[in-house]
């Protein structure tokens, strides 16, 4: 379930076992059957919020239960309170609490903290914060952790200054990539912040934030050619480049520090593709760019590639076939 | 059992020495069922590899030190003169005091003091026939009151005379494991590796988020380390590289090959293969030295090596005692004991002031045999600082790495409660004489001290003994702490002398 654990092996169950097994299945059962009863009878009492606690202790995929509880909730007396109702919430952040240790990524369970935490009078957004920082800390990768982090961020905007949590939270990404730079959702979220932290600044520090991403990026391109995260990323990165200049200076940037890798690399597969990629990129936003021999060691490259990467060699013949159109030479993959 | 019961005894096996060798081999015996009866004629645990507090120390120095194994001890107090700043001493000047081969005929002739005074003045007494500049004990001088004041917290300090560690996947770990003696016995983590040259102390990345994060290495040295961590880490990867280059040295498989040169090929080859300045560690060996580096992190957490807590050499050795006792051994302490071949021929005869014993093996440290000839010389420095220089309440390996040779170094400090609070430990060690090796030493430490000043520097030269003569044909004797910083090598020793006696 989780990310780089080993999985243990089924184990064929016990007599007890399976009397046990059929015990809870008959508990769970009668308790549903209870609930959904309730729901039909529309009864919102304590009572019925209580069989509803139970009865997601035991499941938590259950939608239609955590909306019927919602709506307990919001039909008791305590509701129009405030300070009742925030208590009332807080309990049930508690119980949502113990919840998550039975299944960190049910997306109704987090659906309800989430809606828990906008009806809260006096909502705890730094207190989520670091219950998210715990999660990311057990297991990287959890999108879970990583998605309801961003909606944390978003309501902890409202109340503090939106610049300098966008600068913590750029930080906090740089950290997670740190930690392990095959970590794609810390390279995700990174590009949903860096669009507004290039929007605010000014030239200098434009180019000063352009130049950091690009140092990391080759960082991890060294550290490991083969891992897509930082390929992806430094894509994006061009992507979202405002003028064809920056765009092709970019580029060029981008030719150089793969060539130089190369040189260490001579048969990574990954630097390989992108150095041909590149000059076709290149070569479509500024038309003549490419020299000949240029455009000759791509069509080398391919071949070459077709040869040592037999798993993608469609692709190499299908991107050969149309550069060598494009650029009228000779397709060598034929 | 009491002592007039050993007089005319049986044992199965009678070991000579506490080291950790011996203690190793005495607790095997023991649990495979001989009868075992250890002999230490120190008053204390541990022979080559004991710890003791600053005192201790200065105690063995004078009183118990075998004056063939380590035949010289210098100590250098530093001091401030009147007015200064900073202690301007270097350590290269002329020591404090200075012990020679004749400590215990000159301890002995000292006429008995009254037993006043704190231990502290009573360690200065200890040392002051053998200052280099007539200290005079009542009227203590700059030295001796810095002596003094540091004696003051003696009993936080435990000083290793033959510091290792332990590597986290190796033979001594899994023997404590096996044992159960790794049940009681504490460790810490060996946090950092350091490569220092005289142009600075730099971290050795270890693992890939160390080598993305590093802001030290270049994108090309950051690849190059790359591929050796994951091709010479990979078995079935180093294997392919070791058949295509042959039979060549390590050293010219990682020039030539991953193209490592400079501050990277020290870091590769000292710090983590720990390749000796003069050592020929040939492509294969070389790589299942970074494959044990490797393998081990991560076993307990993100380091390579554990290192004891209280003198770690010192600490097992008195459990493995620990164990043989339980298993039936018999221990003595502080007693001399001589060994003769029996008359009868089969065996030998063990005397001791208690009484004679017959041994039918015997295994002894070299120490105790009567004629040696001289092996391995190490020149070591125990270093204590004023200050942390390598982290707090951390433990770290360093390497220096000079034009003249390689100095292996351990940096201790409460965290293996080896000093107190605020001050730190540093040894060092490189094989060779003192008189030749004594500046590459100093060297060595001065280029990791950094700002911390040191407080007092004892080096001392330990030679390897070589029983010789007759009577040691059938007795097996042990080697002895080597040159390399883990304790796996002693664990081979033993377990090779175990064999040999059970058969």
């Amino acid at each position: 379930m989780m990310h780089g654990r080993r999985r243990v092996a089924a184990k064929e169950p016990t007599q007890d076992e399976k009397d046990e097994a059929r015990q809870q299945l008959e508990r769970y059962c009668a308790l549903n059957s209870r609930v959904m009863g309730l729901k039909a009878q529309n009864v919102f009492t304590t009572d019925a919020l209580d069989a509803t606690r139970q009865l997601l202790e035991l499941n938590t995929e259950l939608h239609t239960v955590w909306n019927y509880r919602r709506t307990i909730m919001k039909k008791l007396d305590a509701w129009e309170d405030t300070e009742k109702r925030q208590s009332m919430l807080e309990q049930e952040l508690g119980f949502l609490m113990k919840v998550i240790r039975n299944n960190i990524k049910s997306y109704w369970m987090w659906n309800h903290r989430m809606w828990a935490l906008s009806q809260l009078p006096q909502p705890t957004w730094r207190g989520e914060l670091s219950l998210v920082d715990k999660l990311i800390g057990m297991d990287a990768r959890n999108y879970h952790a990583w998605d309801y982090r961003r909606f944390v961020i978003a309501r902890l905007k409202d109340t503090e200054d939106g610049d300098a949590v966008d600068e913590q939270e750029f930080a906090f990404t740089t950290a997670q990539i740190n930690r392990d730079c095959a970590n794609h959702s810390a390279w995700h979220n990174r590009s949903k912040l860096l669009p507004a932290i290039l929007a605010r600044a000014d030239q200098p520090r434009r180019e000063k934030v352009l130049q950091t991403e690009n140092e990391l990026i080759q960082n991890a391109i060294y550290t490991d050619p083969e891992d897509q995260n930082a390929w992806l990323y430094y894509d994006w990165l061009l992507d979202i480049q405002q003028s064809d200049e920056d765009r092709i200076k970019l580029l060029r940037g981008k030719i150089a520090a793969i060539r130089e890798l190369l040189e260490l690399e001579e048969d990574g597969t990954r630097p390989l593709i992108e150095l041909v990629s590149r000059f076709a990129e290149l070569g479509r936003l500024q038309p003549g760019s490419v020299s000949d021999a240029e455009k000759e060691e791509c069509m080398k490259t391919l071949c070459t590639l077709k040869g040592v990467d037999s798993y993608h060699a469609g692709r190499y013949t299908d991107i050969s076939s149309a550069l060598s159109k494009r650029w009228k030479v000779h397709d060598l993959c034929v | 059992m009491a002592e007039r019961e050993l007089d005319g005894q049986s044992f199965d096996l009678v070991v000579l020495g506490t080291g950790l060798e011996e203690a190793i081999i005495a607790s095997e015996a023991a649990a495979a069922g001989k009868s075992v009866l250890h002999i230490d004629r120190n008053p204390y645990y541990g022979g080559a590899y004991a710890s003791f507090t600053l005192n201790g120390l200065i105690e063995w120095a004078v009183c118990h030190r075998d004056q063939r194994q380590i035949p010289i001890v210098e100590i250098l107090v530093s001091t401030k003169a009147e007015g200064e700043e900073e202690r301007r001493q270097q350590l290269t000047d002329q020591p404090t005091f200075v012990i020679g081969k004749d400590s215990r005929g000159a301890a002995a002739s000292d006429p008995a003091e009254p037993a006043t005074g704190s231990r502290a003045s009573e360690a200065l007494r200890r040392l002051a026939p053998f200052a280099t500049n007539n200290m005079c004990v009542d009227e203590p001088d700059s030295a001796a009151k810095a002596l003094l004041e540091l004696l003051q917290n003696d009993r936080n300090y435990q000083i290793e005379l033959a510091p290792k560690v332990a590597l986290c996947r190796g033979q001594m770990i899994d023997l404590l494991i096996d044992s159960g003696i790794g049940e009681y016995v504490q460790f810490r983590g060996v946090e950092h590796n350091y490569l220092v040259r005289d142009n600075g102390v730099e971290r050795v990345p270890e693992s890939k988020e160390d080598i993305f994060a590093s802001t030290t290495l270049s994108l090309i040295e950051k690849r190059k380390l790359m591929r050796v961590i994951t091709t010479v880490a990979d078995q079935e990867q180093s294997k392919a590289v070791i058949e295509q280059a042959g039979g060549v040295l390590f050293e010219k498989l990682l020039r030539e090959r991953f193209k490592l040169d400079g501050k990277l090929l020290d870091a590769v080859l000292r710090c983590v293969a720990r390749v000796g300045f003069n050592e020929q560690v040939d492509a294969a060996e070389g790589c299942r030295r970074i494959q044990r580096y490797v393998t081990s992190m991560g076993r307990y957490g993100r380091m390579a090596y554990l290192c004891g807590l209280y003198g770690g050499g010192s600490e097992i050795a008195q459990s493995f005692c620990r164990l043989c006792a339980v298993a039936g051994g018999t221990y003595v302490l502080g007693e001399d004991v001589s060994v003769e071949p029996a008359n009868d021929g089969a065996g030998f005869t063990v005397s001791l002031g208690v009484g004679t014993i017959k041994a039918a093996r015997v295994v002894m440290d070299s120490t105790y045999a009567s004629t040696v000839t001289h092996g391995h010389v190490l020149s070591r420095a125990i270093c204590i600082l004023d200050a942390h220089i390598l982290g707090e309440d951390t433990t770290a390996l360093a390497t220096y790495v000079g034009s003249s040779g390689v100095v292996s170094m351990l940096y201790v400090t409460q965290a293996t409660m080896a000093a107190p609070k605020g001050k730190s430990i540093l040894y060092a060690w490189v094989e060779g004489r003192l008189s030749e090796n004594k500046v590459l030493l100093c060297h060595a430490i001065s280029a990791t001290r950094g700002n911390a000043s040191a407080l007092l520097t004892l080096f001392m030269e330990t030679h390897s003994l070589v029983a010789s003569g007759s009577v040691s044909d059938d007795i097996i004797h042990t080697k002895g702490p080597d040159a390399t910083v883990d304790l796996d090598s002693a664990v081979t020793a033993a377990q090779s002398i175990t064999e040999l006696i059970l058969g």
